[in-house]
């Protein structure tokens, strides 16, 4: 499977499903591939009911960034029965219960039937939110208990009745030394300012600073002593009184707890459904057709599929893309083509389409009819494979491949197989990919695609066989015959030769040469010696 | 322009040389001076010093009033004589458990606790301001996190230093070092610059990714291209590790640019049995970045 999402270039289109909640991005990052047709099916269905209400409303509306807006403000929280949950946790909870309201409020109801989204935790919610909290954030108020309340009281008096004697204190400095402490805790004062430091000391405490300095902090009187200890002891009673209010809280919350998973679950398929319409807004993505398990002889049909990679490639190049079209009448395919005639796109093309459809995702494509695979395989070179290849050479790596993905043949599975033993001689290649095509041609639970230039393989009945058209000759030569594009240099070289590819699958009939080979290495600057020679000698 | 104009609406990072150099002195200091226009959040970088402090049970604490913001863990906050309500939680979770952005409702004294994952620190500071739960944000950027601190981004900075004449050599060195770089230009040049019209056609640019030391002055700069080199590039000031001379010299021969701004906004001198003008004679004429002496000397020499 990670050859098949390496082959597919993959990982940086999933990546651009951003669901809007930390549980929708768990779902998502830990997603495998979905083999149950049921389930995706119920995952198109809801990206469906999502896509409309987007569009009714509109992808810019404020409605939309309202409803994200809480989305994203959902937050974790703790999932089990506890004793207690500590004031995070809580905290948790009760932004999830703010956010999740108030997003039910802005959804019409035929989603929330449609998503199953319920909200029956007003007790809960109001318990969290009692007294003058800000309305997302938490803390112990007073109004929990009475308890509570008193002893925040008397530290408040306590406060006041401190502040009161730091002010007596700053102002009886102030008159004996002209010091002014004010919010400052000490200062730095000139031995001179203080006179006698041991009288100096009965008010305030001296440590030496510089020669010609003091730094002197006033001194706590007896009053202040007793106001900080019975602070203290008032703080050490207060945590023991939180304590007991969190216990209740526990309760309460325990109680709520499958209700408030349940919101959580329902709420992560409407994220996730909001997400997957949004990818399907931005990218023009369409409904894959899964056909029935049953239908073994419904094969995949391609109408304007775009290999999105290739896409953007070609747009940051400048060049054409040719959306791809094809329709395989059969569970195995030969595909045949020249170099850079679009073989290898062509399979990325399926590939990437078919992990879209498995993700639950709708595709790239006008139309898509697939099958839902229980294995995806890849059997061929990958870049960057250096460290999965443990010393195997690149034939040998195809073979290891191979041999691992064989024992997934007997279920349903999508096999690409990518110009398959290109690097050994090509008469044992292609009795190889011979072999390997009977063997297929009797297994209709595989899907096998395989791209190669050995055009000696055996032709069986069974077998689809079709080529990529190629290099449009006429056009070619009509265009060379008023430019210059023999001195472009090789960025121009590719669009040209993009420009007369035809990335159009037709049938082979084994009889048609496929032979652009020296037209594109001509194209690509090839001295015109060696290619006309070589093409002499190709024509024989 | 006042020190508090210069803290208010910003976040400045407080940095000092070492250990004693009066960073928390200061940091409680400008929390006052900040209180004035508006809420103040307080953040630290890092949570390293969590064991040494739970050893010695004597966290440095700082003192809160009502409406300041914290990034402490829940502990931390409980063990606070303040009170505060949990406005947010910082992603990831420290020694001493999860962490919070909070409110103080009520005065009292908190221990700080930062995060080790830059990234969670970076969006923690980027919720406070989106939701405009303070005016001002100070972070108390310890020396050895200097790294961490710049790559924040979009701050200021105040130094603390403590002098007296054992290390006046020594303070003025670095004193004048960080002169120096407070005046290195920012990449790329703005647009319409003389030096950005040189710069961006000149193609012999070196963009340095780790620290500027003197071993990679002499190996990359040095080895072949120096006379060639149009500009020198370093991520931020806190890369570059080269003395006064050896970075005059290297602005004689090249011109060495930073990618995040430098803007150091003042530095908190403490002196002991030194005046400020023989600290200013010592410093020189090019000396250009502002002075705060001894905040807490009385008679006050305001701060604000």
């Amino acid at each position: 499977m990670d050859h098949f999402l390496a082959y597919a270039e993959f990982a940086s289109f999933e990546q651009r499903m951003k669901p809007f909640t930390p549980y929708g991005r768990d779902y998502w990052q830990e997603l495998g591939l979905i083999t149950s047709q049921a389930k995706l099916e119920e995952l198109y269905d809801r990206t469906a009911e999502a896509l409309n209400f987007i569009q009714e409303i509109g992808l810019k509306s404020t409605l939309f960034s309202r409803i994200t807006y809480h989305l994203q403000r959902l937050p974790r929280f703790p999932q089990a029965v506890q004793d207690l949950y500590d004031e995070v946790e809580l905290f948790e909870l009760k932004k999830f219960l703010y956010n999740y309201r108030l997003l039910l409020e802005l959804l019409p109801s035929k989603l929330k039937e449609f998503f199953h989204l319920e909200f029956h935790s007003e007790e809960l919610y109001s318990l969290l939110d009692l007294g003058p909290q800000s309305r997302e954030a938490f803390f112990v108020v007073d109004e929990y208990s009475t308890e509570l309340a008193q002893l925040r009281k008397a530290i408040r008096l306590n406060d006041v009745r401190m502040t009161e004697l730091k002010q007596a204190t700053d102002a009886r400095l102030q008159s004996l030394y002209d010091l002014s402490f004010g919010e400052l805790q000490f200062l730095v004062v000139p031995k001179s300012v203080l006179g006698d430091p041991e009288k100096a000391r009965e008010d305030l405490s001296l440590e030496p600073f510089d020669s010609s300095s003091y730094l002197v902090r006033p001194k706590m009187s007896g009053e202040m002593l007793t106001l900080a200890e019975q602070r203290r002891q008032w703080e050490v009673q207060e945590r023991a009184a939180e304590n007991e209010i969190l216990r209740d809280l526990a309760q309460s919350v325990s109680r709520e707890l499958d209700s408030l998973l349940s919101y959580r679950k329902q709420v992560t398929e409407l994220d996730l459904a909001l997400s997957r319409a949004h990818l399907a807004l931005n990218y023009n993505l369409v409904r894959p057709l899964l056909m029935a398990p049953a239908a073994l002889d419904g094969n995949i049909q391609i109408e304007d599929g775009r290999f999105i990679p290739c896409e953007e490639a070609c747009q940051e190049r400048g060049t054409d893309y040719q959306p791809l079209k094809a329709r395989l009448s059969s569970h195995t395919t030969v595909l045949f083509g020249s170099n850079m005639g679009g073989k290898t796109i062509t399979l990325k093309t399926l590939a990437f389409l078919q992990l879209c459809a498995q993700k639950g995702l709708y595709v790239p494509a006008k139309q898509f009819r697939t099958r839902v695979y229980s294995h995806l395989h890849y059997i061929g070179e990958v870049n960057g494979a250096g460290s999965m290849r443990q010393g195997l050479s690149g034939f040998g790596f195809e073979i290891a491949q191979f041999r691992q993905a064989f024992d997934d043949f007997r279920e349903p599975t999508l096999a690409l197989f990518d110009e398959f033993a290109r690097t050994t001689n090509s008469g044992e290649a292609q009795a190889l990919i011979s072999a390997i095509l009977r063997q297929f041609s009797n297994r209709p639970q595989v899907t096998a695609i395989f791209s190669t230039h050995f055009r000696g393989i055996l032709r069986l009945p069974e077998v689809c066989y079709l080529r990529m058209k190629g290099l449009n000759h006429q056009r070619l030569r009509l265009s060379e015959a008023s430019s210059q594009a023999g001195q472009s240099d090789l960025l121009e070289r590719l669009k040209l030769i993009d420009s007369f590819m035809d990335y159009v699958l037709v049938p082979d009939d084994g009889l048609s040469s496929v032979s652009d080979a020296i037209e594109i290495a001509r194209l690509l600057g090839v001295d015109d010696t060696i290619t006309s020679f070589a093409h002499e000698l190709y024509q024989g | 322009m006042s020190l508090l104009e210069c803290i208010n609406h910003a976040s400045t990072a407080i940095t000092g040389f070492g250990k004693g150099s009066g960073k928390t002195t200061l940091l409680s200091y400008l929390l006052q001076l900040a209180r004035r226009s508006g809420p103040c959040a307080i953040v630290t970088i890092g949570a390293e010093n969590y064991s040494a402090q739970v050893a010695a049970k004597l966290p440095t604490r700082i003192p809160v009033e009502a409406g300041d913001i914290v990034v402490t863990s829940l502990p931390y906050a409980k063990a606070s004589g303040a009170r505060f309500e949990i406005l947010d939680t910082v992603a990831g979770r420290v020694q001493a458990g999860r962490l919070i952005i909070g409110r103080a409702l009520r005065p009292g004294l908190v221990s700080l606790l930062g995060t080790e994952h830059l990234s969670n620190l970076k969006q923690a500071l980027a919720t406070i301001r989106q939701e405009q739960w303070a005016q001002s944000i100070l972070i108390d950027g310890a020396v050895n996190r200097l790294t961490q601190v710049c790559s924040l981004g979009h701050l200021q900075f105040i130094y603390t230093v403590q002098i007296d004449r054992g290390n006046l050599r020594q303070v003025v060195a670095k004193l004048q070092l960080l002169n120096a770089l407070s005046k290195l230009p920012v990449w790329p040049p703005s647009p319409g610059s003389q030096q950005q019209n040189e710069e961006t056609e000149g193609l012999n640019t070196i963009h340095l990714n780790g620290p500027l030391t003197s071993s990679v002055l002499e190996r990359t700069v040095r080895s072949d291209n120096l006379h060639r080199l149009q500009a020198l590039t370093v991520t931020d000031f806190s890369k570059v590790f080269l003395s006064l001379k050896e970075l005059n010299r290297l602005q004689v021969s090249v011109p060495l640019y930073i990618h995040v701004p430098f803007r150091l906004i003042g530095i908190a001198v403490v002196v002991r049995d030194l005046t400020p003008q023989e600290l200013n004679q010592a410093l020189g004429p090019g000396f250009q970045v502002p002075l705060l002496f001894n905040p807490f000397q009385t008679p006050a020499q305001a701060l604000n």
